[in-house]
């Protein structure tokens, strides 16, 4: 019998009302249902309770001295007072003993405005103080990066220590010390990638936990709250944008009102400098010059009119809102005459979502991602997810402590979750498919599998059995490099669950693999019914912010918004946008580099992307830039890039405009503009516009409603159009996925092909996102350059020290950076994070791919 | 308890005792002494100094009427605020600064009458605290304000100077802490469940005991008996909170932490790979020792691997907790055994310290006719039926099978019986069911499984054919007066003999340890009359300078967690005699025993406290069906049911100080 787990209620009595509660749930969730407030320090109803302030004292019938209603979990029938004079008393002794000591620093306090220990002395007029002691806390600790500690004001509610513990499951804060000197300390990390819980000083009720970057900068009162979408991770992270004057302060969130809860990514909490960085974009350049708006546009124009679409070629960014991907599209197909657009998608989750599309008639994830906290067992395949989208981290962890998940995490590094997982399979790159085969195939075989589910929805469920039968699990488990044992357990665990969510990432979407990889996946999540019921699902995540929504528009030359095919609908498109016709063919992005090597394209409109970077083969990618006769760079920072280009248009960043993201689960966000566009910044949606105007002669409205109806008339993308929610907006919503009877396609499973030799794995780091964060002083202040990971055995090998400098190299190019020796690599891979234009380590590795065979030198 | 003298030895006068909130005040005169207030409290510490007082969670004990009380309850709260407030509620963190701060100005002279107040006032709000460490605090120190206040006015008014006792030593403890043999910090390792730390829950388990997994599981869990939430409500899962420790570890795939201290250079052996060999082998592996342990059996665990069968203690799992001790560097040799292949005198000479854990295999003859006979069908006892089906020594089970006993054993081997195949497995017992020694759970889990029960009756003859068991006459008995262990004493009822047509009869009525090995020794280990090795003090140390001995070879055949706290002491001890020549006791181990015999838990106490939560229960494998395998009968408590289970702890925790001469 347990006291949570049943749906039974409880009634109980407070100051005279009658409420039922859920079994389990404590008293002052009672009271919060009637409406009744029970002061606390220390209460937050999403991490496990504390009970350190003892402020929320209560009464109850026949119990001999109060007690915490926080903690007291609430049994039938019991009478509770919240108010009495005794009781009064007591808290008011409780709140004079938290402020022995407490400085009287609230003039200079960052928290003062926003802190709950200056309220509660207000309310309950704590004027004297009785009690006095030797002064023991700890000095403040300024030595952390990004968070200063600030012990003599903290309360040790433990907030911190539980947010960063239960809910993001990587922040290392614990109380330490005894007494009255015991402060929250952490763990000294000299982490490769280090992770600053950022969330601390979001849910500290005091001045204890202070942002670095934040510090003494505003004060709170100040601040204007935007409800706005955070910029990283494709799982809409609503966030409200605290601006002031102009400029963004800081970036905070609100609890209980949407399923992120209020807990906020890294690059939320620190990695939203580059708004406010000196290297913004200001003006419009011609040939490096500035010049009006105007002029830049006409020239843009007339270079457009003059070379003809043939010549023309641009690429997009998962950055942009749906409605300036939309406006892109048809900025290149009905005003330049081109068809020859594409984006980093194609390198990467493009190819994942055709597959999905194409075996599961899916696009985006199967289910919110909400259900991932309820499924039983939760599969991480080829994603440091805690890194690429962190609120889905935050289902996982849900999922693991409130649903007794079992966590497998199936990765070649050892990625933050890997070591909070039941099962960690550490495989060879080039073995993913075969992996994801051997184990729906154990699946199968333990009689474990999803059958009536794969009787109603796959329509060649006969091949199941042909397909597995070639997979050899032994086979694959050494090529792949792990045990069968392991295999074989992380099979039962999918087998058995209940629920199963699947959850993969970059290193399947960006892999060689990609394709028989998605599909392989596609496999195990019939076969482990991932796909049905209202628990798991499956879910592939990427680090922009609006993946999904740049794939529903049709950046791409195959297909136009809402995915259809491009030659078949390109004469309905036409007609809605009043031109003649559309162009025909259309290259996607490596054509387009091959042609600018070629010299057929000419004119390349880069918006809000980088290849110089982030693209593989950047080193190509520079070469190709430099040759082209006219490069157009819409951005919001100038870098290497805009140095080159012969057009610069200067962006607004996210948090001057407005405009859709939408999720991988397919949600729908509203982006607010907070302040005004830096400089002479417009936003992607207006430059767009205008040149569509300047293209056709036509006005293009900027009203992003009436851009989405547009998109919702000619595509299937959304059952409803227009602005709803309270707190956080939502713009549009998307049809749900309901697989339609016999309409899934089982893959054939493919062979291992695992590389040998040194492999190096280019990737996302947790401090950073795109090349964006890189001009963010806080996600600098931790990761301010790039370095290449590589394992104590392949570092004594190479005669390579912690901190040398080394070059690798693969058949497409070389890059040099300093070597970071870590546990996190297994021998035979280095890894790389992609984000620094100083490393660019993206030179080596080859296009369409995430991994390299390298030889690693020193020097 | 030799460090310690017993005051039901030599009786002592007392000046004050508040404990228990009964004042007995001989300052004025009287006779009260420690023996009439039944408090068994020690009057020598560590056997070269007297104590002088003792202060508690329940009171003040003066001994010596020199004893500053007031100096003394300076210093109480200042241990208590520095080194055992874990700062983690306002009361206790800032209210117990303020009490000792308080206390120390008072003691400096710089007190005034108004800080009695203060202290009265805080002793009150410290009610509020989360746990009752700072709580409990404060009831000596308003014993002190309110009973020697003269005293405290002496120094706030009479400018009266401290008189510090010789020393003063305090100890953290709890009642189920203290009633765990091996002292297990539980309410850490439960509060660190409730936090979701199932790794820093089972690095807390391991400072006492390296065998969490058996522990969590087989442990007859006398905390359980101590838990103060019993008299709210139900007794906290304590053991079972264990497991969920130390399954989580497993089931992640963690490796167990290795921190080992540099190598001391010290040979130790430990003779037999049972709990308290491989508890004592881990301990000082952990201190740097070289440690080999010797095992005459082919696989690690004792009577835990070879006496409990696999549905209770998966030996998998054993298995893994032995890999752990010896991934520390503590090799074990299998097959090896003490008086047959080596003698106590070579190990002796080859190492620099032995320690026996050889346990109690030996069966307890029932006295019946027959029983040496050697008929084909007779087992030569419970424990060894359980070894030959664990070890797979070919023993065949036939169909009906009578198992003579009532304690874990007998219920083991009817259990076991059913397992290998038998169609009818009928306990004898000469006593009910109520007096039956063997945990309830197991007879209820035995019963469920179809085992069939005949109480009050007692073998007298063994009955054959041709050399071959065919039953067991047994007469039938009623309970008389209660003996010695409280339980009626069973009387057979003239002439109502009768048998019971069976194949097999197993006995299982209790194991003595087999100290055959000391028989040709002149180690000069002295033995007890129940055949069990002496040892000293709670040193665990025999009359053979640097040999020792604990578990059941040393208490007689008792539980795995006496076998893990007798591993753990010796360790300690060992270490000590290996590396200053003194097998003593440290000031921690002096005052776990002096609370120990004290007593930590008062079952009369009334807890403020709102109840009505049930105990939280592992899932278990239902019925019958279950009795056709070994497979692991309870099933892992979910994480987040543990975390609801842990938060129902309150977390026990007293400070205990001594003031002593010296």
């Amino acid at each position: 019998m347990s006291n949570k787990s049943e749906n039974a209620m409880v009634n109980l009595t407070i100051d005279g009302q009658d409420v039922q509660i859920e079994a389990g749930a404590t008293i002052i969730v009672a009271a919060e249902k009637l409406g009744i407030k029970i002061p606390t320090m220390c209460y937050l109803k999403k991490v496990s309770t504390t009970g350190a302030c003892r402020v929320c004292l209560v009464d109850v019938e026949g119990v001999d001295t109060p007690v915490t209603a926080c903690n007291t979990v609430a049994t039938d029938g019991i009478v509770v007072t919240t108010s009495t004079p005794e009781l009064e008393k007591q808290r008011k002794d409780m709140i004079r003993l938290m402020l022995v000591n407490h400085p009287l620093d609230c003039p200079v306090c960052d928290a003062a405005g926003e802190c709950d220990l200056q309220d509660i002395c207000f309310d309950y007029h704590v004027l004297d103080q009785p009690f006095t002691a030797e002064d023991v806390a700890v000095a403040k600790i300024t030595d952390w990066p990004l968070i200063e500690n600030v012990p003599s004001r903290c309360v040790l509610c433990e907030k911190c220590v539980k947010v960063g513990y239960e809910l993001t499951g990587i922040g290392d804060f614990r109380v330490v010390e005894r007494g009255d000197k015991a402060y929250i300390g952490r763990k000294d990390s000299n982490q490769i990638d280090p992770y600053i819980e950022g969330n601390a000083v979001a849910v500290c009720p005091v001045g204890a936990m202070i942002s670095k970057p934040f510090k003494h900068s505003a004060r709170s009162w100040t601040l204007d709250k935007v409800a706005s979408i955070g910029f990283a991770g494709g799982s809409l992270e609503q966030v409200d944008l605290n601006v002031k004057n102009n400029k963004l302060y800081r970036i905070t969130s609100q609890d209980d009102v949407t399923i992120n809860d209020g807990l906020l990514s890294f690059d939320s909490s620190f990695g939203y400098g580059f708004v406010n960085s000196t290297e913004r974009l200001l003006a419009p350049m011609v040939n490096q010059g500035a010049v009006e708006w105007s002029e830049a546009l006409k020239t843009v124009v007339a270079k457009a009119k003059e070379l003809g679409g043939e010549a023309i070629a641009g690429l997009s960014s998962a950055r942009l809102t749906v409605e300036e991907n939309y406006l892109f599209q048809k900025l290149f197909r009905a005003g330049f005459k081109s068809n020859n657009l594409d984006s980093e998608a194609r390198f990467g989750m493009q190819r994942s979502s055709e597959q999905l599309s194409k075996v599961l008639g899916l696009r985006g994830a199967s289910a919110g991602i909400e259900q991932i906290a309820a499924a039983d067992a939760v599969l991480v395949f080829g994603s440091d997810i805690t890194s690429e989208q962190p609120q889905i981290n935050y289902q996982i962890q849900k999922a693991c402590r409130q649903n007794d998940a079992q966590l497998l995490v199936v990765n070649m590094r050892q990625v933050r979750i890997a070591e909070q997982s039941n099962c960690f399979l550490n495989y060879v790159p080039g073995s993913e498919a075969a992996l994801a085969g051997a184990l729906t195939k154990l699946i199968v075989e333990n009689g474990q599998a999803a059958d009536a589910f794969l009787k109603k929805y796959v329509k060649n469920t006969a091949d199941i059995k042909k397909s597995l039968a070639k997979v050899n699990v032994e086979k694959v488990a050494k090529a792949a490099g792990v045990s069968v044992e392991l295999l074989k357990e992380v099979a039962v665990a999918l087998g058995e669950a209940s629920s199963v969510a699947l959850v993969f990432g970059g290193d399947v979407t960006k892999s060689a693999q990609c394709v028989e990889t998605t599909q392989a996946l596609a496999n195990l999540a019939m076969v482990s019914g991932a796909l049905g019921g209202d628990a798991g699902g499956l879910f592939p995540a990427d680090e922009k912010p609006n993946m999904q929504g740049l794939l529903d528009v049709g950046v791409c030359p195959e297909s136009l918004p809402g995915y259809q095919d491009y030659a078949k609908g390109s004469a309905k498109f036409a007609q809605a946008w009043g031109v003649a016709a559309l162009p025909e063919g259309g290259m996607n992005a490596e054509q387009v580099l091959a042609a600018i090597e070629a010299g057929t394209i000419k004119f390349l409109y880069l918006a809000g992307t980088n290849p110089l970077v982030t693209f593989p083969e950047s080193g190509r990618w520079k070469a190709a830039l430099k040759k082209v006769e006219f490069l157009v760079v819409q951005d919001i920072l100038s870098s290497e890039l805009t140095e080159l280009a012969d057009v610069v248009l200067p962006a607004a960043a996210y948090s001057e405009k407005s405009g859709t993201y939408i999720s991988c689960d397919n949600r729908s966000g509203l982006l607010q503009k907070a302040i005004c566009p830096a400089g002479e910044a417009q936003s992607d949606k207006q430059i767009f516009a205008q040149l569509l105007e300047g293209m056709l002669g036509k006005s293009q409205s900027l009203c992003n409603q009436t851009i989405l109806e547009e998109l919702a008339g000619l595509t299937d993308l959304f059952t409803e159009v227009g602005v709803s929610g309270e707190t956080y907006l939502s713009s549009c919503v998307k049809q749900g996925y309901a697989p339609a009877a016999a309409a899934l396609t089982f893959s054939a499973c493919a062979a291992a092909t695992p590389t040998k030799g040194l492999q190096l794995i280019s990737g996302k780091m947790h401090a950073h996102t795109g090349v964006t964060s890189t001009y963010a002083a806080g996600a600098l202040e931790i990761a301010p350059e790039g370095y290449i990971e590589i394992s104590v055995a392949d570092a004594d090998k190479a005669g390579i020290a912690d901190g040398a400098q080394v070059s690798v190299k693969s058949a497409v190019g070389s890059a040099s950076g300093v070597a970071r020796i870590s546990g996190y690599v297994p021998q035979g891979i280095l890894f790389a994070p992609y984000h620094f234009a100083g490393l660019n380590i993206q030179q080596v590795v080859p296009t369409g791919q995430n991994t390299v065979a390298v030889e690693i030198s020193k020097g | 308890m030799g460090a310690w003298v017993l005051q039901e030895v030599i009786l002592s006068e007392i000046v004050f005792s508040s404990w228990g909130r009964k004042i007995v005040d001989n300052r004025k005169g009287g006779e009260a002494d420690l023996a009439s207030l039944k408090l068994k409290l020690p009057t020598e510490y560590l056997g070269d100094s007297k104590v002088r007082a003792f202060m508690g969670w329940d009171g003040v004990v003066l001994l010596d009427k020199d004893t500053d009380i007031v100096a003394m309850a300076a210093e109480y709260m200042k241990r208590v605020q520095e080194k055992h407030c874990c700062g983690k509620c306002t009361p206790g963190k800032k209210g117990t600064r303020v009490l000792q701060d308080t206390l120390a100005r008072i003691l400096q002279g710089y007190g005034e009458e108004k800080d009695l107040e203060i202290i009265q006032n805080l002793s009150s709000l410290l009610e509020d605290c989360k746990c009752t460490l700072c709580m409990t605090s404060v009831i000596p120190i308003m014993d002190t304000v309110t009973h020697f206040r003269d005293d405290y006015m002496a120094y706030i008014s009479g400018g009266r100077k401290p008189k510090y006792a010789g020393g003063y030593r305090d100890k953290l403890t709890a009642p189920c802490m203290d009633k765990c043999p091996a002292h297990i910090d539980i309410p850490a390792y439960i509060e660190d469940i409730k936090n979701y730390r199932f790794d820093d829950s089972l690095a807390t388990i391991r400072e006492r005991m390296p065998i969490a997994a058996v522990c969590g599981r087989v442990c007859p869990h006398p905390c359980e008996t101590a838990c103060r939430r019993a008299l709210v409500d139900e007794p906290i899962s304590i053991m079972v909170l264990k497991r969920v420790a130390s399954d989580h570890e497993w089931m992640h795939h963690k490796p167990a932490p290795k921190l080992t201290k540099p190598p001391t250079g010290k040979k130790v052996m430990v003779v037999g790979a049972g709990p308290a060999g491989l508890t004592c082998a881990y301990n000082l592996a952990l201190q740097g020792h070289k440690v080999k342990i010797i095992e005459m059996l082919s696989e690690p665990g004792g009577t835990v691997a070879v006496g409990i069968p696999d549905y209770r203690m998966p030996r998998h799992l054993l298995q893994r907790e032995a890999d752990n001790i010896a991934a520390l560097g503590v090799e074990i040799e299998y097959g090896v055994k003490l008086g047959r292949d080596v003698s106590l005198k070579e190990l002796k000479q080859q190492y620099d310290a032995v320690f026996l854990g050889t346990g109690a295999f030996k069966s307890k003859p029932m006295g019946v006719e027959g029983e040496d006979a050697g008929y084909d069908g007779f087992s030569s006892g419970g424990i060894n039926y359980l070894r030959a089906v664990a070890l797979n020594e070919g023993m065949k089970t036939p169909k009906r099978v009578v198992v003579v006993g009532g304690g874990n054993t007998a219920i083991d081997c009817v259990r076991i019986a059913l397992r290998e195949g038998a169609e009818e497995s009928i306990l004898v017992y000469r006593r009910t069911r109520n007096e039956m020694p063997a945990e309830s759970y197991e007879v209820d889990d035995a019963d469920e499984e179809n085992v069939k029960f005949e109480f009050l009756v007692n073998p007298t003859r063994l009955v054959t054919k041709d050399n071959k068991i065919t039953g067991v006459e047994v007469i039938k008995m009623e309970l008389g007066e209660p003996d010695d262990s409280g339980r009626r004493r069973p009387q057979p009822v003239k002439g109502s003999e009768y048998v019971i047509p069976c194949d097999m009869v197993i006995p299982a009525i209790g194991q003595d340890p087999d100290l055959s090995y000391l028989d040709d020794s002149d180690s000069g280990i002295k033995q007890t009359r129940w055949n069990s090795i002496v040892t000293h003090g709670g040193t665990m140390m025999t009359d053979d300078d640097g040999v020792f001995a604990g578990g059941d070879c040393e208490y007689g055949a008792m539980t795995v967690v006496v076998a893990v706290g007798h591993g753990k002491r010796a360790a300690s001890v060992m270490n000590r005699y290996l590396t200053d020549g003194k097998a003593i006791l440290d000031d921690d181990e002096a005052l776990e025993d002096a609370v120990n015999s004290l007593g930590v838990f008062n079952d009369d106490e009334n807890i403020p406290v709102l109840g009505g939560l049930h105990r939280e229960h592992q899932p278990k494998i239902d019925g019958p069906e279950r009795a056709t395998n070994n497979d692991e009968i309870e099933l892992a408590m979910p994480e987040s049911q543990a975390v609801v289970e842990a938060d129902r702890c309150l977390r026990c925790y007293r400070v205990a100080m001594v003031a002593i001469d010296k």
